[in-house]
């Protein structure tokens, strides 16, 4: 299992009342997966990512990812895990604008220990992959915003990760450059690559292979689910 | 080779940040570049006054010349004793060089009176006429440029011959030569046999006077009967004395005020210039050196029978061999004059060494309330690169997310905006050294003594600027490392 949660609980502090975002959360992902997490907002849907996406932690329950208890890791670890086994796509690309095309991709390369050379092969290697290696040199906004995501996309595979969270990667695109989006997805998982998506919209959750609906923090829904 | 990313990074993405914001990151930088080119200007003129301070020393006869005078307090104090005390004689003299034959390379013992030196109707007044030995321009660092020193057969002879300076060779010869011409001496004449060379030496313009320092023993202490006979040659030395008073190394320009009211006071007596001003100050601008050029020297014999009805010295000046021990070999010296005055210590030795503390304790009071200005404008320009740094966090809060969210950990986060910081202040520390180059350049062209800039002071004043960078980085720093990242992801 490449992603396993059980019982998983996450609570807030707010004003001294504390809140609870998530409610025994217990489900499983395999290798090469393509899981959808859907649910309205304020469901809980995005707290659940950052716990999977160990930019939080649980505040009781496990959570394994490839078989690391995330719980027990240090923050600097959690950053490790991060730099190596997750990608992340977010809604607004968050690229950095003064940085071209190359220097945003290379970005998560800086933090692990490699060469330039390394890095070099390895960021034109997930350029390939979003199919923008002519747009080398320029910068965030010089690109569409189709562009703009596949950049964050060939950012979030450069260093080969584990899986790949992509936060409502078509909110901020029309449909048509939308389902271009989804397409690259589909393409990277049928290449062997773990996607979750999170995500609102049913549409663009339709090309995936498995749904995981929450709803006010609890899982209501699993279309894929194995015990 | 292997080269660390990690290590790299925060100076890659430091110098990309400044870069990117070139007219802000300049700003920011101002202060330390203020701060950092005061300091070293500070320094270099600091340390250009002390070299120059050091040669008018060593012009003066240097570190090793010991001067020897009878005190005042003995003339109150000897009317107790059942013994007369003395001054100083050639006896004494003779006692300390046979004595201390091994630390002593040469003694010039010295008569003074006032006078003036008279040639037809020109006529200069001076503070001093000193009667001496040829050893006189070897003990205070003379040099004769036209004829010759005095000899001992001049002493021998008595002979009516004099050297004279600069300053009385112009005022009274003009462009004439005068070796072999006859001027009078305080009604005496003299023939000059030689003249001494024309000493030049700029002044520090910037608060020490540098008369006050450099001048060389007035003639006055110990000689107060004669003081008493009011001749227009005491007037001088009256006011002379007066200038005396303003405390040594007073602000310039005091001293300058006190010149003129003296001059006002003395209601213009013989020897000033129309404008009330002595005719001595045009030559005293901007020469530290210039009362070297106002000497004239006689024989000593010729001076003790003309001018002294005693068998005393006024002034020994001694030439040791070296500068090491100097405060031993001060008190064996003592301890002879001691021994010869029935243990009573009656004369005072003073050496340049003093002057050149009191120098030193007055520039070291400059340096503390410069180093106080360069230390505040280092401050301030700290404070502007934490206030800088701080916005320009909030501006990249997002950044911060991002970078985080890609597996830096707080301490990269830390260590890119420190780095930024010092980045800053080190180039900023370099503009400072750049500019620090053109005002000393400028100061020294305007104050005409030569101000240096020393590796030493650039690299305090940039270590000032990088420690400057560092210590208001680490807030900023500590706050941008503390950012959590899912918040700062979502932040608008």
């Amino acid at each position: 299992m490449l992603i396993s949660c059980k019982n998983v609980y996450k609570n807030y502090l707010l004003d001294k009342i504390t809140v609870t975002a998530l409610k025994d959360i217990s489900f499983s992902l395999e290798k090469g997966s393509f899981a959808a997490i859907l649910g309205p907002s304020g469901s809980g849907k995005s707290t659940l990512m950052n716990v999977l996406g160990c930019l939080d932690t649980p505040s009781s329950g496990e959570y394994l990812l490839d078989g690391i208890d995330t719980g027990r890791l240090s923050k600097i670890e959690l950053s490790g895990v991060r730099n190596k086994k997750i990608g992340f796509v977010f809604q607004s690309f968050n690229l950095l604008s003064r940085y071209n095309v190359f220097h945003n991709v290379e970005l998560p390369l800086m933090y692990a220990d490699l060469t330039q050379a390394q890095r070099k092969t390895m960021v034109l290697e997930a350029i390939k992959l979003v199919g923008l290696e002519d747009r080398l040199k320029h910068r965030p906004n010089e690109l569409s915003g189709g562009q703009r995501q596949r950049v964050a996309i060939a950012r979030a595979l450069v260093n080969k990760p584990e899986v790949i969270f992509a936060d409502e990667p078509t909110g901020n695109l029309d449909s048509h450059t939308g389902r271009e989006i989804m397409k690259i997805f589909a393409r990277l998982n049928d290449e062997g690559k773990t996607i979750i998506l999170v995500t609102h919209d049913l549409e663009s959750a339709k090309i995936t292979r498995q749904k995981i609906v929450i709803r006010d923090g609890m899982i209501s829904e699993n279309t894929g689910n194995r015990p | 080779m292997k080269f660390s990313s990690r290590l790299f990074l925060p100076v890659i993405t430091g110098v990309k940040e400044i870069y990117y914001h070139k007219l802000r990151s300049f700003l920011t930088m101002l202060g330390i570049i203020l701060g950092v080119s005061s300091l070293i200007s500070m320094i270099s003129i600091i340390n250009g006054a002390k070299q120059n301070a050091v040669k008018i020393m060593n012009e003066q006869g240097g570190l090793n010349k010991v001067t020897v005078k009878f005190t005042d307090d003995n003339m109150i104090e000897n009317t107790v004793g059942v013994y007369k005390y003395e001054k100083l004689s050639i006896e004494d003299v003779d006692e300390l060089v046979t004595k201390h034959s091994d630390i002593i390379k040469a003694v010039s013992p010295e008569l003074s009176v006032h006078g003036h030196a008279k040639r037809g109707s020109k006529q200069v007044f001076l503070r001093e006429v000193t009667g001496c030995l040829p050893s006189y321009i070897l003990v205070n660092q003379y040099d004769v440029s036209e004829g010759r020193m005095l000899c001992a057969l001049d002493d021998l002879s008595c002979a009516r011959v004099c050297v004279i300076g600069n300053i009385i060779k112009e005022e009274l010869f003009a462009e004439k030569n005068p070796l072999g011409e006859t001027i009078e001496i305080s009604g005496i004449p003299f023939r000059i046999i030689g003249v001494f060379s024309n000493y030049q030496m700029k002044n520090i313009n910037f608060g020490i006077d540098q008369r006050q320092l450099s001048g060389p023993s007035m003639p006055g202490s110990g000689e107060n009967s004669r003081q008493k006979k009011s001749t227009a040659g005491n007037r001088f030395t009256a006011f002379a004395k007066n200038k005396i008073q303003v405390p040594q190394y007073a602000i310039d320009f005091s001293a300058k005020k006190e010149e003129a009211r003296g001059a006002e006071a003395g209601g213009g007596p013989p020897g000033m210039a129309k404008g009330g001003r002595p005719f001595f100050m045009k030559y005293a601008e901007n020469n530290a050196l210039w009362q070297k050029n106002l000497t004239v020297v006689i024989p000593f014999t010729t001076m003790r029978i003309l001018f002294k009805d005693n068998k005393y010295i006024d002034t020994l000046n001694i030439l040791l061999q070296e500068t090491i021990n100097l405060n031993a070999s001060i008190a064996e010296m003592k301890n002879t004059l001691k021994a010869r005055r029935m243990g009573n210590e009656l004369f005072e030795f003073t050496t340049q060494a003093e002057k050149f503390e009191m120098m030193n304790k007055q520039l070291e009071m400059f340096n503390i309330v410069l180093g106080a200005i360069a230390a505040i404008s280092l401050v301030v320009g700290g404070i502007g690169i934490m206030n800088i740094i701080l916005a320009s966090i909030n501006e990249r809060i997002r950044e911060i997310g991002v970078r985080k969210s890609v597996g830096a950990t707080d301490f990269d986060i830390f260590i890119q905006f420190l780095i930024e910081t010092m980045i800053l202040s080190f180039i900023g520390g370099v503009f400072g050294v750049m500019i620090s180059v053109f005002t000393v350049q400028a100061i020294s062209i305007f104050s005409g003594f030569s101000a240096v800039i020393t590796s030493s002071s650039v690299f305090l004043a940039m270590s000032f600027s990088i420690i400057t960078g560092l210590v208001f980085g680490i807030y900023p720093s500590i706050k941008a490392a503390g950012l959590n990242p899912i918040a700062a992801l979502r932040y608008e």
